[in-house]
């Protein structure tokens, strides 16, 4: 076998790679549209105004796991208060914060020591002090010591919580009013759903005050537009398509909601691994399926929790090999449900789809990108050819993008301004000179290299420092 | 190379068109929204005209246009419904609904083959409380639709009245997870004009249904049901006697006092705890004996309930729960404690410690001598965790430390 053979063998099992990647892109864009479509003609009958005022409504624990978040904690947890939802406890687990967290939230809400003491079903790292609030009844603030692992606070919230629901959410997230209402849904209608997760989207740019989004715009960062644009192909492209065939691998841990009994019942969350989220939901996949249990893991994509992304490299660097770990770890500690039929889609598709197109994407992104080059070095390729390859990528990966944008603007409109959604619409042509090719790299780095300490903390810049509304009257 | 060109010449295509359709979308939204808010405003213009100068005003429009504009003119009908204060006025508004031809329109909208209109017709039969529609809702309660049969359960809680409510008890029998819970929501919202169906369901009903209804009949709180509720205390079921218990202390029923503080000794730690929680909502200094002596319970739930009732039973039941820290018996001890921890209690009498009054710093020292006394033994719990309400022997089952102290 000469070069030219190897050559072309690469060059198929490339070229394979990206009909089959961009095909299943397609795919899950076309089930998901079909789902949120459906979601949205269903919406107006779904009961949302019951379900909020009812006494029968199930409460909610919400755990908010903080780690040096001082500069979102306040207008997170003032948000969380006003939710519109019958009956709800927020428990707020600093988990060994050094920065003002703590203090910022015993000023602002009067918290006094409890000292409770309670069961730990689930082990976790030694809590120190419980704390309620003398303003507000249902505000809990646990300070525990720090093992640098949201899955250990977690845990610990757990613990704690007291309710059949929980609600796991980032201190640096904001959860839209109705959120909850819409979201419980699901677990009310079926016992067999024992989790649901929600549509996570971009804040920054837009208009907060006191914890509530009052305009949705788009921000001046480059990076965090970019973001946007991901965000919406992920959720609602990604998720509605994979919830739709009942195969959902990841609920974020920025927003989700469980049944505790079901996550107890698996053990919690893993501390020995950052992707604690995605873990617990494959895990829990696993475990219903060994004990042939009828459950259902949903996405609804109506309730909206906004998060600030980042807008610098170095910090997206970090939360992408985070991210990128994560899921490492959580295929890995899998693995026996890879090709395995006795774990129905899930082994048989999900868990190899977010193995060989997420995890190994880059791999072949990277490998093609250079495959190309070389070809066109050495004149495999000529230039029309090479650059017809690139403008086909480009444009499909534009189709993407712009089709999540369709989806946006169809059932969820929430960019008032014109400006916005051309600005979105340019920075979908935009993101695939370089940004997309960045993202490749960071995830093969990820891969490749990188050991990353468990709790990421990021610097915020706060959603109190984003415009804020004049008066809001 | 002609396979790519073509595949780009498509996605191109695709592109341009999504694109337009968000141009097309956005440009039809923003006009139907301004035409809609303009009619909606016009339309309660001529309302209210019409209300108010008893004149013809809406009712000269013709029936195209009412059905051209029923959107609007919904709209603009359920504002001043909810506008107004005068039943009168929301009755005329109602008869308007009606004499315009939108309730002929809507009530052929509810026999339509599509499942969406439907719904949305049943939905809006509902908003203007169309009796006479009840039996063709009442059917399209059995649709397999769900969403029809939700805004049929809808519309027959907004229509209220006899009819509509037996019908909605009578669903209760429903296994339908999702429709059962809608309904229960909805009869809570009919309130006590439901109290007599429910009532009958305590009678005939299966024992599942039974607990659901009695959950029902404490939320209420309609003092009807308390006989049925008394006689249920006498039941075999469990579950029954336990939720009979907590409606009973939910309504305050004085007069089922004693029978109440008698299940204090009841052999089920159900009805127990439900019995301690409900003293506990009824407050009455008589049930204080009765409290201590359940907070020395085998049951964990148990101690639970009784602890945060003598909380709720203002100084009398601190001063009881004061006294249970001496007590021989560990877990009353230890709930005591935890419980005066919890009410804030304890912080106040840190505060009192201090106090010029020497007598009552004495007295608040002691007390936290004592407390210290059982801190410093203790494995407790304070918390319900709803999984592992499990009892003492079970709890050595747990992973980790079976307890966790804070502070």
């Amino acid at each position: 076998m000469n070069f030219e053979s190897y050559f072309k063998m690469v060059e198929i099992v490339i070229i394979a790679y990206f009909f089959l990647v961009n095909l299943s892109y397609v795919i899950l864009f076309i089930i998901g549209l079909n789902s949120i479509i459906k979601y949205f003609r269903r919406k107006p009958f779904s009961g949302a105004e019951i379900i909020s005022r009812s006494k029968s409504t199930l409460p909610i624990s919400i755990l908010v796991p903080a780690c040096n978040e001082e500069q979102t904690i306040i207008d997170n947890v003032k948000a969380l208060l006003k939710l519109n939802y019958p009956k709800f406890e927020i428990i707020v687990i600093n988990d060994g914060s050094t920065d003002g967290t703590f203090n910022l939230l015993r000023d602002e809400f009067n918290l006094i020591r409890s000292n409770a003491v309670f069961q730990q079903t689930l082990k976790t790292e030694p809590v120190h002090s419980t704390y309620s609030s003398m303003d507000v009844s249902n505000l809990f603030v646990i300070n525990k010591k720090s093992c640098g692992n949201k899955a250990d606070a977690l845990n610990a919230g757990l613990n704690f919580s007291k309710f059949q629901l929980y609600c796991a959410i980032d201190a640096d997230t904001i959860i839209e009013n109705n959120a909850l209402v819409r979201m419980v849904k699901p677990l009310l209608d079926s016992t067999e759903v024992v989790a649901v997760g929600g549509i996570v989207r971009v804040a920054n740019g837009s208009e907060i005050t006191e914890g509530e989004i009052k305009k949705v715009r788009t921000p001046r960062s480059l990076i965090a537009n970019f973001q946007i644009i991901e965000y919406l192909r992920a959720f609602l492209t990604g998720r509605s398509g994979w919830s739709a065939m009942n195969s959902l691998l990841i609920i974020s841990g920025a927003f989700g909601l469980f049944r505790k009994a079901a996550v107890m019942e698996v053990g919690g969350y893993r501390v020995d691994t950052i992707g604690e989220d995605a873990e617990l939901v494959v895990r829990m996949h696993r475990i219903f399926r060994e004990k042939k249990r009828k459950y259902q893991i949903k996405f609804v994509a109506d309730p909206i929790c906004w998060t600030e992304a980042p807008e610098n490299l170095k910090m997206l660097f970090r939360q992408r090999e985070r991210w990128h770990k994560g899921l490492f770890e959580t295929i890995r500690m899998n693995r026996k449900m890879i090709f395995n039929p006795k774990y129905g889609r899930i082994g048989m598709l999900a868990l190899p789809y977010f193995l060989i197109f997420e995890l190994l994407g880059p791999i072949f992104e990277i490998g093609g990108f250079l495959l190309f080059l070389v070809a066109f070095l050495t004149g495999f390729y000529t230039a029309p050819l090479l650059l017809l390859f690139i403008v086909a990528s480009i444009l499909f990966g534009t189709l993407l993008s712009i089709g999540a944008l369709f989806i946006e603007e169809y059932d969820f409109n929430r960019y008032e301004k014109w400006t916005d959604v051309g600005k979105l619409i340019f920075f979908a042509f935009v993101e695939n000179f370089g940004f997309r090719q960045l993202l490749a790299f960071i995830r093969l780095r990820a891969l490749l290299f990188i050991k990353i300490s468990s709790w990421e903390l990021i610097p915020r810049k706060g959603f109190a420092k984003q415009k804020i509304v004049p008066d809001a009257k | 190379m002609f396979l790519i060109k073509l595949s780009i010449a498509f996605i191109i295509f695709g592109d341009i068109l999504l694109i337009l359709g968000i141009v097309v979308k956005r440009m039809r939204r923003e006009y139907s929204y301004r035409q809609y808010l303009n009619k909606v405003a016009k339309y309660k213009k001529m309302l209210k005209d019409t209300l108010n100068s008893k004149g013809k005003g809406i009712l000269l429009l013709n029936k195209t246009e009412v059905i051209a504009d029923r959107g609007p003119i919904k709209k603009a009908l359920l504002e001043c419904i909810e506008e107004t204060s005068s039943e009168r006025r929301e009755k005329r508004i109602l008869w308007l609904f009606r004499e315009i031809g939108l309730a002929e329109f809507y009530f052929a909208g509810a026999l339509s083959s599509n499942h969406i209109t439907r719904a949305r017709a049943i939905d809006t039969l509902g908003d203007f409380k169309i009796e006479e529609t009840v039996d063709v809702i009442v059917k399209a309660l059995r649709e397999r639709s769900d969403i029809v049969a939700a805004s049929s359960a809808r519309a027959l809680g907004n229509i209220g009245g006899d009819v509509a409510i037996k019908v909605l008890v009578g669903l209760l029998n429903d296994p339908h997870l999702a429709k059962q819970s809608m309904i229960i929501s909805l009869i809570e919202n009919v309130g006590n004009d439901a109290v007599p169906y429910l009532n009958k369901i305590l009678i005939n009903g299966s024992n599942s249904i039974k607990v659901q209804v009695v959950k029902l009949l404490g939320d209420i709180g309609d003092e009807r049901a308390i006989p049925l509720l008394l006689y249920l205390l006498d039941s075999d079921n469990i579950d029954l006697r336990s939720k009979a218990t907590e409606s009973l202390g939910k309504l305050k029923a004085m007069s089922c006092l004693a029978h109440i503080q008698n299940l204090a000794s009841d052999d089920a730690w159900p009805v127990r705890a439900m019995a301690a929680k409900a003293l506990g909502y009824f407050g009455h200094p008589s049930s204080i004996k009765f409290l201590k002596e359940l907070i020395r319970d085998e049951e964990w739930g148990v101690r639970k309930n009784s602890g945060r009732s003598l909380s709720e039973l203002g100084i009398e039941g601190e001063y009881a729960l004061i006294e249970m820290l001496k007590s021989v018996d560990k877990f009353a001890r230890e709930m005591s404690a935890a419980e005066l921890e919890s009410n804030g209690a304890i912080t106040k009498f840190s505060l009192l410690a201090f106090s010029d009054d020497r007598k009552e710093a004495e007295n608040a020292q002691t007390i936290l001598f004592d407390f210290d006394n059982v801190i410093s033994k203790t494995s407790m719990a304070t918390r319900f965790d709803s999984i592992g309400q499990k009892d003492r022997n079970k709890e050595k089952e747990t992973t980790g430390p079976l307890f966790q102290k804070v502070g």
